[in-house]
Formats: C-alpha cells, structure tokens, sequence
C-alpha cells in the first residue's frame, strides 16, 4: 500500500529532486575532503616528507614521550571524573526537582560557551601565584598552575559537558517508572543503579566518555594558558607539537607533522570506536540525539 | 484485618489532592478507585505503594503501621499502566528481579528462582517466552508479564495502576475477566485504580468513587449505579440525566408541569436537581397519563435504541433508552410525538447539607403550570412567581 502510494511522487519530483539531491551531495563531499579530509592526508605525508628516520626520532624524542605519558595520564584522570561528574548531573537532572536546576543546566553547558583560552585565564587568577589561592597553596608547597594538577583541572572543564548531555536526553525520555517498578520489587540504591539505570544508559555513556577523551586529548587552549609549555614537564601532545612547530630546527615541520600525526591516530581510533558503537546501537542513540 | 486507611491528607502547594480520605479494605477484598483525573485516586495509590508521603493520616496493615516502611520493605506489588519493565531484561529475567535482589540471607537458591518464575509464567498464561524480551511481546503480554514480576514477590497487597489503559479495547475485556479470576483464586488484596466506569463496576468486589480528593460513595458496583449518592457519581457512573426543579406545596415542579407524589417535608421550598437513568424515561401504557414530548433525535447503539427528547412545557431536553423492538412497534421517528413517564427521579437537594431522596411521580395528577389564578410560572430554572 505504501509503495503504491509512493510512486507516483518519487515519478513526479523525479527530475528537480534528483538535481538538486546530486548538487548538494556534491557540494558536501567536496567540502569535506576539502576541509577534513585533504589536511588530515597532508599531516601524515608531511609527517613522513623528510624520510621515516626523521618520523621516528621526533616521536621517540624524550619530550615528545613525556607528552604522549601527559596527555594519556590527563585523559586517565579526566575521562573517569568526567563520566562521574556527567552521570551524576544528568541523574540529578532527571530525577530530581530543585531550586536552580536551569541555573545546573546552564553551568552545565558553560564549558561549550565559554572560549577554553578565557576558561585557562580564570584557573590562572584562581589558582595561581597571584591569584585567590595563591598564597595558600604555595605557602603549602602545592602547585596547581604551570604543573599537572592545573592541566587536569583545565581538561577537566573543557570536557565536562559531553557525558551529560549525551545522558539527559536519554534519561529525560525514559522516565524513571523503571526505577520505581525496581524499588517496589525491593531493590535498594546500588542495585537499582547497576541493574537498571546503567543498563538502559550504557552506550550513550560509552558515546559520551568517548567524545569526552577525544576532547581531553586534543585541548590545546586553556591547557597552553595553564601549563607553562614545560618540555618535559608540562607540554601535552597538542602544545609539544606547537613547540616543536615554532622550534625553528632543521626538521622542525617534519617533526611537528610526526606528532600531530601521532595526535591524529588517537582521535582516530577513538572516532572508529564511536562509528562502532552508533551502529551497533544506532536506536538508543538516535532517540537521545533528536532531543538535542 | 486487612488495610485501614484513616483520615489520610495530601497537598501539593495550595493543591489538596486527598482529603481526610479513610477506607478499610478487607483481606482478599478487589477494591477499585475510581474518578476522573485529579480525584487523587493516583495519588492515595502512590501513598499506599509508598512512592508518596502523606501530611496526614495514617494506614495500617493487619495492625502494623504500613507508612513507617519504605517502599523496597512492604511488600506491595504495584502494576503500572505502561508496563515498567526492564527493557534489557528477558521475560524470566523480569520475573525474578524481586527475588534476586532480596539480601543474600532470604534470596532462594538459582534452581528454586527458575522454579518460582516458570511457575509464574504458567500462572499468566506465557510458558515459553523465558527467553523473550518485552520489545518482543504484544501489550497485553507485557502487562501480563508485569503482572508475574509483581506477584514474584509474594506481595500481601496487590495495586493495579490503570493496568489496560495502554491496550487494545478487545484485550481489554479479556484480560479483566481473567485478572478477575487470578485475583479470586489468589485470594490476594487488590486496589485496581481507573477512570473507566465499566472496568471498575466489573471487576471489583466494591468500588470508590472519588472526586476532588474526597471520596464521594464506597460501595458494591450495584449500589453505586442504583442508589448513587451524590449528584457528582449520578452524573459520572453510566449515562444520566438532570433536570433543575422546585418543591412547592408537596408537588415538585419541573419543567413546566407541577408533579404530585411522596415528598418529604424537608424539601419544601427548596430548589433540587432530579436526575434520572435513560431507562427510566418510558413510554407511557397505552390510556395512561403522562408527559408529552417530541422525539429529536434516534440513535441506534446496538440492542437499543438512544432516543433524544423535548419535554412539553418548558422543553426540556431529556435522553431515554428504549429497545428497538419498542421503536419499530410505535413506529417511533424523529419528529414522532409520545407520551413518556418518568418513572423514577432521585431527587438531591442544593445546599449545605446535600439530602438525597427517590421520588416516584404519579403521571396521573400531573398538570402543566398554566397562567391561572394561583399557579406559580417560571420565570427561570429556579425561580417562579405566583400569579
């Protein structure tokens, strides 16, 4: 019946519709490879431009390997305390009613709205030397700014949103009936939370964590205005390859481009992993997309 | 013993969703709470599941206070009107959540789980679908399955939450006369909550009309569609009509003619609403009196016939439920003119105190309110003057 029905609209709009379909299409391809695609080829050729000797040495460099270690340990803190974080705003979100939940809400969001490098500056008059807790935490020996704690804190901030805003949606759509039935049948806190809540929730979780990570790794801004650029010591992957860029070395570019290259792999497999998950659990997903 | 429920108050805000509402259900007993939305139907059920506090008001369960207990401790099996169940779970999975999430000391062994649930499942009806999920399954299915998860429990109460309210109208029926009989054979205390008349007068053993937060009748579904107490349950069980009147001198005037029978003193001068059922309104033997009227509309609804009336004298407009071997035999129509007798008016008086009081008109003395000395003429639904 329904093809029947079809048909004949298909026949009738055939001509202009298959136009402007293959325009547009066209128009979207280019774009991509022209913006994506092309500068994503160009990292590695130009990463492996000077010979592999070259690639090698600058990402087995001693600095270029701390910064791998940093920006894995940074997204080991951050990516776990995210998706706490994440679950339980969106929790408090959705099963709660409270004073300042749209002020929660806007908070939430604020890391999208707010420039990284402003979000950086402020860690900086919070935590640093001259700022609010300055003078306690140096006189307590501890470091925040232009040290570890502070590139944490700073990738922390920027991927903040992503796990609670992939999980509302979702969890506002479903209700928490679920939970209550749970309750009835006498489960307690935990069990309702493991057995229930995270069941239904997990890959919009795991879409969320992995959005997350690939945020974390890749931060350049309010991470360049807190960690100092500290070879060795403080320089992520993003701000090492800034550095060696600007280094002015012989084989500075090829260098630059065979960390970047590195930079590109992680969000790659990363990107893999989410293209998996959205089409192995396309369904759940979608329903918690279409409400954003 | 069962559940005694005294004086319970709920507000939300300036909002009073119950109040002072008592109610005792006997052990066994299928009680159904029945009343259009906002009634606080939902929320005396949430109250009694314990998803929800009272300000007021207190329930006890054989004796013990059942609101001291959280809800996961009191054992009440709560059915929800759009299943509530665990979507990543299958069917046997579902059925034995209750039992195991119990603490290690009181959870039965695997095999006696797997025992109790396959049990389960033949109590509803639904062997061989252990290994289902509920995306696999029809509505009434589910409900059926919700059903098998919530007596998992060995609840000591059983609260039905609008349960066919999300299914088909043909599965509806079936599975009330089915749920019925599961609950009389379990002998289980049972609270079915519903805005649908027709599942409450059938199922339950006795029925709650509520309105406003009040509860506004308790009783049997045949007292409650016979002898309705209030103008409210008059107005919101099966089909009714109302016609505004005045008592005057022991006759009730109504509608342009002054109708004589028994009335009691209290009435006297006062306004009051009659009501009467469409099958009350019949036509009138042949060679008896009775009150003209005009037919406006015939509606074939099955076995019977709705026939839509206008009353000589002020015209009012009253509905009537004849059969269809009556309509064909009077050669009734729209247009047609009949001689109707209102057999029985259930008369309740506006005021302070509502007084409820059946009269039964003598068609034989009526007469119509002429424009002669010392009859009264209306001069509006309630007021009338003397000439």
């Amino acid at each position: 019946m329904e093809a029947v029905l079809a048909r004949p609209v298909y026949r009738r709009r055939s001509l202009a519709s298959r136009l402007v379909r293959g325009l547009l299409t066209g128009v979207a391809v280019l774009c991509a490879a022209l913006l994506l695609l092309l500068p994503l080829l160009v990292v590695f050729a130009e990463g492996l431009a000077h010979g592999w000797a070259v690639f090698v040495a600058a990402i087995t460099d001693p600095d270029a390997r701390t910064a791998v270690k940093l920006t894995l340990l940074v997204a080991a803190i951050a990516v776990p305390a995210n998706m706490l974080f994440g679950l339980a705003a969106a929790w408090l979100m959705t099963h709660f009613e409270f004073r300042g939940k749209s002020l929660l809400g806007a908070l939430i969001d604020l890391p999208f709205a707010v420039s990284p490098v402003v979000a950086g500056l402020v860690y900086v008059l919070t935590y640093g030397v001259h700022g609010w807790f300055g003078g306690w935490l140096d006189a307590h020996g501890l470091r925040v700014i232009f040290a570890v704690p502070g590139v944490v804190l700073a990738t922390v901030f920027v991927a903040f949103p992503f796990v609670a805003r992939e999980l509302i949606p979702l969890m506002q759509s479903r209700g928490s009936e679920e939970e209550v039935a749970a309750r009835t049948l006498g489960a307690g806190g935990w069990q309702i939370f493991f057995r229930v809540t995270l069941p239904r929730i997990r890959w919009a979780l795991l879409y969320g964590v992995l959005l997350c990570s690939a945020r974390s790794m890749g931060e350049f801004g309010a991470v360049s205005v807190v960690s100092g650029h500290l070879p060795g010591l403080t320089n992520t992957l993003p701000l090492q390859v800034d550095q060696v860029y600007n280094g002015g070395s012989g084989d500075a570019v090829a260098s630059a481009f065979a960390l970047a290259s590195l930079l590109a792999l992680l969000t790659l497999v990363t990107l893999v992993i989410k293209r998996l998950v959205e089409w192995r659990h396309g369904g759940e997903l979608a329903r918690a997309a279409a409400r954003h | 013993m069962g559940i005694t429920i005294d004086g319970l108050a709920r507000r939300y805000g300036a909002f009073a969703a119950l109040e002072r509402v008592s109610l005792d259900i006997a052990d066994g007993e299928f009680v159904a709470l029945l009343g259009p939305s906002g009634s606080g139907k939902t929320t005396l059920l949430r109250i009694l599941a314990g998803l929800d506090d009272p300000d007021e008001g207190r329930v006890r369960r054989d004796g013990e206070d059942l609101l001291a207990l959280d809800a996961r401790e009191r054992h009440v099996g709560l059915v929800f009107q759009h299943y509530a169940l665990f979507a990543h779970m299958t069917v046997a999975d579902n059925v034995a959540f209750g039992l195991r999430v119990r603490p290690r000391s009181q959870r039965p062994a695997r095999r006696e789980i797997a025992a109790r649930v396959a049990e389960l499942l033949k109590r509803v009806q639904l062997e061989g679908y252990e290994r289902r999920y509920p995306a696999q399954l029809s509505g009434g299915q589910r409900q059926r399955v919700a059903l098998a998860r919530a007596l998992a429990i060995e609840p000591s109460l059983l609260l039905l939450d609008e349960p066919f309210g999300a299914l088909d109208a043909q599965v509806r029926v079936a599975l009330r006369g089915w749920l019925r009989d599961l609950q009389r054979s379990l002998g289980l205390t049972t609270v079915l909550v519903t805005h649908d008349q027709e599942e409450a007068l059938e199922m339950a053993d006795r029925v709650v009309v509520m309105n406003r937060g009040r509860i506004e009748q308790i009783g049997t579904p045949a007292q409650i569609y016979r002898e309705p107490a209030t103008p409210f349950v008059h107005d919101f069980i099966g089909r009714s009509n109302r016609l505004d009147g005045y008592v005057e001198h022991g006759r009730l005037l109504l509608s342009g003619y002054a109708l004589q029978g028994e009335l009691p003193m209290m009435l006297d001068d006062r306004a009051v609403s009659a009501w009467l059922r469409p099958e009350q309104v019949t036509l009138a033997p042949r060679g008896e009196a009775g009150w003209p009227a005009r037919i406006t509309r015939l509606q074939v609804a099955g076995s019977a016939v709705r026939v839509a009336l206008t009353l000589a004298g002020q015209g009012a407009q009253i509905e009537a439920e004849w059969s269809e071997e009556e309509v064909s035999r009077h050669a009734l129509a729209e247009g047609s003119a009949v001689t109707v007798q209102l057999r029985t008016l259930t008369l309740f008086a506006e005021g302070r105190e509502p007084s409820r009081h059946v009269f039964r008109p003598r068609h034989d003395t009526m007469v119509p309110l002429t424009q002669a000395a010392g009859a009264t003429v209306d001069i509006g639904p309630w007021l009338h003057r003397k000439l």
